[in-house]
């Protein structure tokens, strides 16, 4: 199950690349002028944060389960 | 025993194996000429076979080569029954088993490839104009398939016996080989002499050919120890 | 073995990723040209190029002098009236006599522009002279060489490269590129645990060796799909004939059969030992071919077939600043995640005992 969630979460992860600017732009500073970038940024921000969440949520899991293997 | 005597005797016990069992060794040929066959038809009644490029040659020519030395090779490990390899194990040492397989397997394959060559060029046609290159890769492609799926047979062997083990573990491994063969080939139908690039891919494949069984050696033991 | 349970290097790779993905949307692009019009003209007339720039600051105050050249071979032709309308957008009067159209060694000039702020930025083969057919010698349009004086070279502010074909993407360089990097360390990791597995023994290492291979292939399909997006927005298409991409599909292959491979053993210290020579056997074989088959045929990629090398100048300052930081941060993941495998593998173990 873990192993699933974690290749859900990677594909999530290159997701990133869809997330780039057209090639040609008309205002100044492309990425940074109309708004979008933040919007990327902040989605990007959310799934690295889940993705980081998760990974040391299931540390702490697993450290239970291997303390309570040596009791 | 020493290693050279126990390889020799096991060779010749195959040998002699296959030779008993004719109907083992007339299957694969019926294999080939079949599989021949089925090309020939396909292509002849799409009126293409005299314009058969020659890359598609040779991809036609090695992937033939390619089924039947699975199918041949399959047999060199499943054949031999659960007990006979402890009865080995005893006997021999497990290089010179190994040693004893790849030869076996190479002079079955190199000679299997042979006969494909002849029965290609009498049902679809004979494109080659460069014999020595075309040899050379005859040669060299032999020896790889058979050093490669015998290593194979010997993984799928232990586990279980499973056929489609070894073409799903040896499949993936035998592209670059392929890749090389068919450059080659193609090289071998149409110039007579020897290019730069040709010798190039002659060293490719002398390298694979004595990587092969230099790891099939080193792993073997482990592969065999139960 | 107690690498495994550390925390430091988690947050470091936590941290140096949040770095990349946050810092490397912030950057903008440097300066280039984008387009220009009209794209062809003829000798012995004065044309007016409209010139739409990318990025560029032609309204900042500071800009300096802004120049434009047309430059076919080693010719610098100075293009005269610069009429500026935008931030991005400039007017250029440019004419070429017909008695220099022989002199040229190419008929596709590239445009060159230049201003304090932005530095050197260009259009590569941007317009085209359409050759008359006889020399008009009545003609007075000349276009003059005029030496080539520049404050900077540079432009002036952050920036990564602005390359033609790839254009923003360019960042996908550091998720990309790094999927492989995690997936050939995973690779070698697990290749090193087999040949320890079969020297000594210890079933530990067998753990090590597989769920660093699941590991490798979580990174190795992420390294597929991020490079068929790129594909698409570069080349055309999600899957183009390239031997690296089939290289990385074999390999992809490979480990598949790997996990097969274990699968359909079930006697443990039996599974253990020949997956383990599978492992080492099918690796070398792999990388003899992966490291000589795009040496040997062209590559779309840089550094392969006469493609320039990856650090020769696609990886600029600006670049290295995340680069580093990106593969360092995935390789620690790409440990992370088998770490966290392995220690689940491990309790798994300890609850059949």
């Amino acid at each position: 199950m873990t192993r699933y969630f974690l290749t859900l979460i990677s594909f999530f992860l290159s997701l990133c690349t869809f997330a780039q600017g057209e090639s040609v732009a008309t205002s100044n500073n492309f990425m940074l002028s109309n708004h979008k970038v933040f919007v990327s940024v902040a989605v990007l921000t959310i799934i690295l944060l889940l993705i980081f969440s998760f990974l040391f949520w299931i540390e702490r899991r697993l450290k239970q389960l291997e303390d309570r293997q040596k009791n | 025993m020493n290693l050279f005597s126990s390889v020799k005797s096991i060779l010749v016990k195959d040998l002699i194996i296959e030779f008993r069992n004719r109907y083992v060794l007339g299957g694969i040929l019926l294999y080939v000429f079949s599989s021949v066959l089925v090309i020939y038809f396909a292509l002849q009644y799409n009126n293409s076979i005299q314009e058969l490029s020659p890359v598609v040659w040779s991809v036609l020519f090695w992937l033939i080569i390619l089924f039947s030395s699975v199918n041949a090779i399959a047999n060199s490990f499943f054949r031999e029954p659960e007990g006979r390899f402890f009865y080995y194990y005893w006997l021999i040492s497990p290089q010179a088993l190994i040693l004893a397989k790849l030869c076996y397997n190479f002079i079955f394959t190199l000679g299997l490839s042979l006969l494909t060559f002849g029965i290609f060029s009498l049902m679809v046609n004979d494109p080659v104009v460069n014999y020595p290159v075309f040899l050379i890769t005859i040669v060299l492609g032999g020896t790889g398939y058979s050093f490669l799926f015998t290593t194979m047979s010997a993984i799928a062997s232990r586990a279980g016996n499973n056929a489609t083990l070894m073409a799903v573990l040896g499949f993936p491994l035998v592209i670059p080989l392929i890749i090389f063969l068919t450059k080659l080939s193609a090289a071998a139908i149409a110039s007579p002499g020897f290019t730069e690039e040709t010798v190039k891919n002659i060293w490719m494949l002398l390298a694979f050919n004595i990587v092969q069984p230099t790891l099939a050696l080193i792993l073997f033991p482990y592969i065999w120890r139960d | 073995m107690n690498w495994l349970y550390t925390k430091w290097w988690k947050w470091l790779s936590a941290v140096l990723l949040f770095y990349v993905v946050i810092g490397s949307y912030m950057v903008p692009l440097s300066p280039g040209i984008s387009k220009i019009g009209p794209l062809s003209f003829s000798p012995d007339s004065i044309y007016t190029f409209t010139i739409s720039g990318y990025h560029t600051h032609f309204k900042d105050p500071g800009v300096g002098k802004i120049q434009f050249w047309f430059k076919s071979g080693n010719d610098y032709f100075q293009a005269k009236d610069l009429n500026i309308l935008s931030a991005n957008t400039g007017e250029v009067k440019f004419g070429i006599g017909s008695n220099q159209q022989d002199s040229l060694k190419t008929n596709n000039f590239d445009i060159i522009g230049n201003d304090d702020i932005d530095g050197t930025f260009a259009l590569r083969e941007g317009v085209t002279l359409i050759k008359a057919s006889k020399v008009d010698s009545s003609s007075t349009v000349n276009a003059t060489t005029g030496p080539v004086e520049v404050v900077h070279n540079k432009h002036q502010f952050l920036a990564f490269p602005y390359r033609e074909i790839l254009y923003e993407s360019i960042r996908n360089t550091f998720f990309h590129v790094p999927m492989w990097f995690v997936m050939t360390a995973l690779v070698f990791f697990s290749l090193v645990c087999s040949v320890i597995y079969l020297t000594k023994g210890n079933s530990l290492y067998d753990v090590f060796a597989h769920q660093s291979i699941v590991a490798a292939l979580l990174f190795g399909i992420c390294g597929l799909a991020t490079g068929m997006v790129w594909a698409k927005n570069t080349w055309g298409h999600y899957w183009v004939n390239d031997p690296k991409l089939n290289g990385a599909a074999v390999g992809v292959m490979i480990y598949f059969a790997y996990l097969v491979l274990r699968g359909s053993i079930t006697d443990e210290i039996k599974r253990a030992r020949i997956a383990a020579a599978y492992n080492i056997f099918s690796l070398v074989i792999f990388a003899l071919f992966i490291y000589i088959i795009p040496r040997l045929t062209d590559s779309l990629h840089p550094g392969n077939g006469g493609n320039p090398a990856f650090s020769k100048y696609d990886l600029d300052s600006s670049l290295r600043m995340f680069f580093y930081p990106a593969s360092i941060g995935w390789i620690l993941l790409g440990f992370w995640i088998f770490s966290i495998l392995t220690r689940l593998e491990l309790i798994k173990q300890k609850q059949e005992l």
